[in-house]
C-alpha cells in the first residue's frame, strides 16, 4: 500500500505546529509510529514518549514500548498511573475510559509542563472515528492533539508506513488495555486483570495472535479472529487447561470470533461516545 | 427456580441448524451468554463461517453471545 504524499506532508506539518511534544506511548502500532515520525520531524530533544504503567496494561506491551524506544532512539519515560484507585473507574461504567484517560492525560500534561514540552499527543487515527471512545472527552479536556487523525491516516496506512520505517510493530495486532476485556458493570480489579493477562499469555504461547479473553466473572469467553478460529479444535485441551489455570471455572469460545468492540454490543446508541473526525 | 425459556428456544434453533443433541446453559453476570455443548462429531463445523451463522440463529433466542464450551465431553460444567 502506498501512503499518499499529501498525508505524509500533513503529518509533518501538524507535528511542526506542535513544536515540542509529549506522546502517550503505549507500545502499540499507532503510538510507536507517531513517536518515531515525531523524532524524525522535530528531533529527539523535542520529543518525549511517555508510557503509563498500571495493572491495566499488559506487561508485553510495556516491554515492547521500552524495547522499541531503545532501538529507535526515542526518548522514553514511564510514569505510574493510578486509575485503579478511582472508584468511578473501578466500578467499570460504560464511560470507564474517560476516568482512565483523565488520569493519563493529566499526568502527561504535568510531565509536559515540567519539561517545557508544548503539546501532548495521542495516537488516534482516521479509522477510530465513530468508535465508542469516552476517553476522547478526557483528551479534549486536556487539549491533547491527534496528529494521525488530523493527517487522515488510516490504520492500514500507518502499518504500511511503519513497515517502511522498519518498526517491528507494523503488523502487531491491536492491543487495547486489559480492562477492555471486562463487560461494563463488572468491577475492574487487579486480580481480574491478572487473570486475563495470564490466559492471554497462554494463548500467545500456543501461537494465537489476534484474540481476546473476555472476563465474565468466573467464565472466560474467548474471541479468536476468524482467520485463526479454525486452529482452536487442535489446541482445545491445552487452551482449556491453561485458561482454567488462570482462574476461570468455565472456558467458552465465541462462535462469531473476535470483533472489535464486542463488549459495546450491549450499549444503546445514546450511551455511545463517538470519536469525531478532524475538522 | 423457573427454567429460562431461552434455553429451549436456543436448543431448538441448534437442532434446526442441523446440530441435534446440543445443550445450552446460561452464563455471564448479566445472563447474556448461551454456553453451548455439542456432540464431538459436530465440533469441527462449529469453528468458522458455519458456526458464526449458527450463532446468529441462537442469538435470536435472546442471547448477546453464543459460545462453545471447551470442556471435554465427560466433564460437567459445574466441576
Amino acid at each position: 500500500m502506498m501512503v499518499p504524499q499529501e498525508k505524509r506532508d500533513r503529518l509533518a506539518a501538524v507535528l511542526r505546529e506542535c513544536e515540542s511534544v509529549a506522546i502517550g506511548y503505549s507500545g502499540g502500532v499507532d503510538s510507536v509510529f507517531l513517536a518515531r515520525v515525531a523524532v524524525d520531524v522535530l528531533g529527539r530533544e523535542r520529543v518525549l514518549a511517555v508510557t503509563g504503567k498500571s495493572d491495566s496494561i499488559a506487561s508485553w506491551m510495556e516491554d515492547t514500548a521500552r524495547q522499541v524506544a531503545g532501538e529507535f532512539g526515542i526518548p522514553w519515560l514511564e510514569v505510574e498511573t493510578r486509575e485503579m484507585d478511582d472508584p468511578r473507574y473501578a466500578a467499570n461504567p460504560n464511560n470507564r475510559c474517560y476516568f482512565c484517560k483523565s488520569e493519563l492525560w493529566g499526568r502527561l500534561s504535568s510531565v509536559a509542563r515540567e519539561r517545557g514540552l508544548r503539546t501532548v499527543l495521542d495516537g488516534s487515527n482516521a479509522d477510530d472515528v465513530g468508535d465508542h471512545r469516552p476517553g476522547a472527552v478526557a483528551a479534549a479536556e486536556n487539549a491533547v492533539r491527534s496528529p494521525l487523525l488530523e493527517a487522515g491516516l488510516t490504520k492500514a496506512e500507518i502499518r504500511a508506513w511503519s513497515h517502511e520505517l522498519g518498526l517491528p510493530t507494523w503488523d502487531q495486532p491491536a492491543a487495547p488495555c486489559l480492562a477492555s476485556r471486562l463487560p461494563y458493570g463488572l468491577a475492574v480489579t487487579p486480580e481480574r486483570l491478572r487473570q486475563v493477562e495470564r490466559a492471554e499469555l497462554a494463548l500467545r504461547a500456543l501461537g494465537f495472535r489476534d484474540f481476546r479473553v473476555r472476563h465474565h466473572g468466573d467464565v472466560a469467553r474467548l474471541e479468536v479472529h476468524p482467520g485463526e478460529i479454525g486452529r482452536v479444535p487442535a489446541h482445545r485441551a491445552a487452551i482449556h487447561a491453561a485458561v482454567r489455570d488462570a482462574g476461570f471455572r468455565r472456558v467458552l469460545v465465541d462462535l462469531q470470533g473476535y470483533r472489535r468492540g464486542a463488549l459495546n454490543e450491549g450499549l444503546a446508541a445514546s450511551q455511545l461516545v463517538q470519536l469525531r473526525g478532524a475538522a | 427456580m423457573t427454567a429460562d425459556p431461552r434455553v429451549s428456544a436456543a436448543e431448538q434453533a441448534l437442532a434446526r441448524q442441523g446440530v441435534p443433541g446440543a445443550s445450552v446453559e446460561v452464563e455471564g453476570h448479566e445472563r447474556e451468554i448461551a454456553a453451548v455443548r455439542v456432540p464431538e462429531s459436530a465440533w469441527a463445523r462449529m469453528m468458522g463461517d458455519e458456526g458464526a451463522a449458527i450463532a446468529q440463529a441462537v442469538k435470536a433466542a435472546g442471547f448477546r453471545y453464543v459460545a462453545l464450551d471447551l470442556a471435554p465431553a465427560d466433564e460437567s460444567a459445574a466441576d
